[in-house]
């Protein structure tokens, strides 16, 4: 009876430490989210830029068709402060899944984001990335071989209320979940490390 | 909704059998799930063989009512209580609890195939099968040549998919992941109600175990399991548990050797390379049959010696005849013969061993099978075969497990760890002779000299091997150093799936990546089967297209037929059955003829360039005016001043 105590304690302990995390995290994400305002960006504000050496990016910014060389990135000049963004993209060969990329100043690798919403009806895609706070940002279209593109109706920042923040994905309730458990299982049969000796716990 | 309570019904199906056979034949509740399972897929395959498929399933589900009956009335003899709670055992709860929790989770994702391997065969043949109720290959459908694996993945499906009307990716998805943890259960079969902690960390390892032996997770892509068709990790899995249902318990008898027969047959039922599988699982058991349990070993009444000559008995005939039954089937409904000579070298399996053999033992040995196999063994060092490395330090692996379980074991125990590894050994060595022959004689030699989908067709085999050795560590883990030892185990697997593939990749992420290309051709679709029935065939041009989008076209209008033709320009290949990239260019009256004489009645242009469209226009009503503006159409086939010819359908026959 003891021991399940012990663990009802560590357990609860375990649970209520990380609801605590949880919710201080979401709430400074909160604050810092407020302070994000929707703006209707125009898609020449972006550079084009090839990832292949071998290639020069082309773009032609009088047609809403935007063609380009293999793999072209395009590369937001200044830095950023966003919770998100939304664009059409209509391929005219769907080659895959555009991803947002972003990094701190002065950092050599991006970070990755795949978006979170993709409409077929109209080609939208929604990237919801939590708070990305000072960032350099670069979209991958993937318009591979040198396919032509368009990218319409491109925002920054998604309406977005405080409390969302506080609500977790299921990827997020999963590790919320499953983490404390999990270090309650590894603790408990840790202690079976300093039980005295000749004490057996399984006997088949 | 309707495919949510279909899954909710099966589990419970599954889990009023496997109480059933706990609660009847003591069978341990752990290895029941996975019976059970196996047992319904050669139950349906029987009925399936007689065209009775829908009969079958019916019967198997009163069979589940009537199993519930018993239960209880056995139950309320010792206590209904009682008896409930004396199933809760570690592998029963996680089977249970994890399967609900990936059907709901899938219920809610809705993922969708996104592999060319399941539009080619393991999700059409899945869909085929339940919108049909029978076997694929009797239905006239989209599925040409010769492509015809075994149909345990799609009677699995059918299973699931019961009492739907309607075949969803996901359900498919759902029913193979309630095999999985049937698996995993089965792992875990020998940990009793007090070892819940012991449970909890080895059902968390086994979870994610097959995130380190995912191909696209090795190289740092999506996470593809628990939403996937493919057959590698559900071959991996089965081998697993049919290596953990014979090392699980402690005693080796009738029980036994009917989950391990009906999990070996299922497993030479999902693809050839299963009857290998079988095999390598027959020398393990069988070496530790032979040299640990000879004595106590008891089947049905029988003992010792006389046992197990019955047992080998049965799992020869059996593994010996799913296969060839299942090619027999095939060629009395297609006329296909699947023994006959196929692949690169066009030589039949026995020709392929035969040849093969003679060239390994240097007998009229070519300069190719020198090459494959020099790169073969190279690759055992070099190849990643999972997150932990080259399928030689993933050996090691397995080796420091079954060196953990060694000393955990009681003493005159102990020795069988050992045999597991060195048995294991040599089933590897029949596995990699298998693929050395199927590069050289089969795949071609782009594939043989560049060992393509190395990882893929040979990470399965350790990681089925893998879990076996965790059984036999599992229910061992008794004094400091073995409890340590597994700790670290634990804490190893976890710590190296969430660097290998971190949540954000898996199932539970918010969106799955490469699924956008698939959602906007089901959009299509749908709007195509608002126009057509069932009886039109429908000719997709989709240039650009590697054939990818020609299968997904086809998986997703099923049951309505996609001609067989695919092109890199708007032409015809007539000789294409197989070859999906048809570049041979026609005149425009070639191609009305082509078409009419396959009985077109609807052309769907997905994307097209107009270069290549221009020497075509006279095809159709409107000579294709916009349609490299606004893209995508769908035209109808009508005759007009005699003249066979294609008009737009719908809104100007713009779809978006």
């Amino acid at each position: 009876m003891k021991k399940n105590g012990a663990c009802r304690k560590i357990a609860i302990g375990l649970y209520l430490a990380t609801l605590c995390i949880w919710l201080i995290s979401g709430f400074f994400r909160g604050v810092k989210s407020g302070n994000f305002t929707k703006i209707n960006e125009d898609i020449t504000a972006f550079q084009l830029e090839s990832i292949s050496s071998r290639y020069d990016s082309y773009a032609d910014y009088h047609s809403p068709l935007v063609s380009t060389d293999p793999d072209a990135q395009m590369i937001y000049p200044e830095v950023v402060s966003i919770n998100g963004l939304s664009f059409k993209l209509r391929g005219h060969v769907p080659t895959g899944t555009p991803m947002l990329y972003y990094r701190k100043p002065g950092e050599e690798r991006y970070q990755s984001v795949q978006p979170t919403e993709y409409r077929p009806e109209d080609g939208t895609y929604i990237f919801d990335c939590g708070v990305l706070d000072q960032v350099e940002i670069r979209i991958d279209p993937v318009s591979a071989a040198g396919c032509v593109f368009e990218i319409t109706d491109f925002t920054w920042n998604l309406d977005k209320p405080f409390w969302r923040y506080l609500i977790p994905t299921l990827d997020q309730l999963i590790l919320l979940l499953g983490i404390p458990a999990f270090l309650l299982a590894f603790i408990k049969e840790c202690t079976f490390l300093w039980q005295p000796k000749n004490k057996t716990l399984n006997k088949e | 909704m309707e495919m949510l309570v279909s899954l909710l019904l099966v589990l419970t199906a599954i889990c009023s059998y496997s109480a059933f056979f706990s609660v009847s034949f003591r069978m341990p509740i752990g290895i029941a799930p996975i019976t059970t399972i196996c047992g319904a897929i050669l139950w349906l395959y029987l009925f399936g063989y007689f065209d009775l498929l829908w009969l079958g399933g019916l019967l198997w589900h009163l069979g589940a009512i009537a199993a519930l009956a018993v239960c209880v009335y056995m139950g309320k003899k010792a206590g209904l209580r009682r008896t409930f709670l004396e199933l809760l055992e570690p592998g029963f709860v996680l089977f249970s609890a994890v399967s609900l929790v990936l059907i709901l989770v899938l219920f809610f994702r809705k993922p969708m195939f996104v592999f060319w391997d399941e539009f080619s065969f393991w999700g059409t043949a899945s869909k085929i099968t339940v919108l049909h109720d029978t076997l694929y290959p009797a239905v006239e459908s989209s599925m040409y040549g010769k492509l015809a694996y075994p149909p345990a993945v799609p009677l699995l499906s059918y299973l699931f998919h019961f009492f739907s009307y309607e075949f969803a990716d996901w359900g498919a998805m759902a029913g193979y992941d309630v095999m999985l943890c049937a698996c995993f259960a089965a792992v875990l079969s020998s940990l009793h109600k007090k070892q819940a902690y012991t449970g909890f960390l080895f059902g968390t390892v086994c979870l994610l175990l097959p995130l380190l032996f995912e191909t696209s997770s090795i190289i740092g892509g999506m996470v593809f399991v628990y939403r996937t068709l493919l057959s590698e990790i559900f071959l991996g899995c089965l081998f697993g548990a049919a290596l953990a249902v014979w090392f699980s318990g402690t005693e080796k008898n009738t029980n036994t050797v009917v989950a391990f027969a009906a999990i070996l047959t299922v497993l030479c039922l999902t693809k050839d390379v299963g009857l290998v599988l079988s095999l390598a699982a027959m020398l393990i058991a069988g070496m530790d049959l032979l040299l640990f349990h000879r004595k106590e070993f008891t089947l049905f009444r029988l003992r010792s010696w006389a046992a197990i000559g019955v047992a080998l008995l049965i799992l020869v005939v059996i593994a010996g005849m799913a296969y060839p039954s299942w090619n027999r089937y095939f060629a009395s409904v297609t006329e296909i013969d699947r023994t006959a000579g196929d692949g690169a070298a066009g030589l039949t399996m026995g020709g392929v061993l035969l040849t093969g053999f003679q060239e390994l033992l240097g007998i009229g040995r070519t300069e190719y099978f020198t090459s494959v196999l020099h790169r073969m063994a190279g690759a055992f060092f070099t190849e990643k075969v999972s997150a932990f490395g080259s399928g030689f330090i993933t050996s090691l692996v397995i080796m420091a497990i079954c060196v953990g379980a060694y000393f955990a074991r009681p003493k005159g125990k102990r020795a069988a760890a050992f045999t597991y590894f060195f048995t294991g050994c040599l089933g590897l060595g029949g596995m990699m002779l298998f693929h050395l022959f199927a590069y050289v004689y089969v795949f071609g030699s782009e594939s043989g000299l560049n060992l393509i989908d190395y990882t893929r067709y040979l990470g399965f085999y350790y990681f089925g091997w893998m879990l076996g050795a965790l059984t036999l560590l599992i229910p061992h883990v008794q004094n400091k150093q073995s409890r340590a030892a597994s700790l670290g185990i634990a804490l190893a697997v976890v710590l190296v799936a969430f660097h290998t593939a971190p949540i954000s990749r898996t199932l539970f992420a918010p969106y799955i990546a490469n699924s956008d290309g698939r959602a906007l051709i089901h959009f299509r679709t749908e709007e195509i089967r608002e126009q057509c029935n069932t009886e039109d065939r429908v000719f997709l041009v989709s240039q650009f297209d590697n054939a990818n989008r020609w299968y997904q076209y086809a998986y997703e209008l099923e049951p309505i037929r996609l001609l067989p033709m695919l092109g890199n320009v708007l032409a015809v290949n007539e000789d294409y059955m197989g070859d999906p990239v048809g570049e041979t260019v026609i005149s425009v009256e070639e191609y009305r003829n082509w078409l009419q004489k396959q009985g077109c009645t609807y052309i769907f242009i997905d994307q097209a360039s107009e270069y290549d469209g221009m020497g075509y226009t006279d095809l159709f009503t409107d000579h294709l005016d916009g349609y490299y503006k606004e893209g995508v159409r769908l035209y109808r086939a009508v005759i007009k001043n005699g003249i066979y010819q294609f008009e737009p359908c719908g809104k100007a026959g713009v779809l978006a």
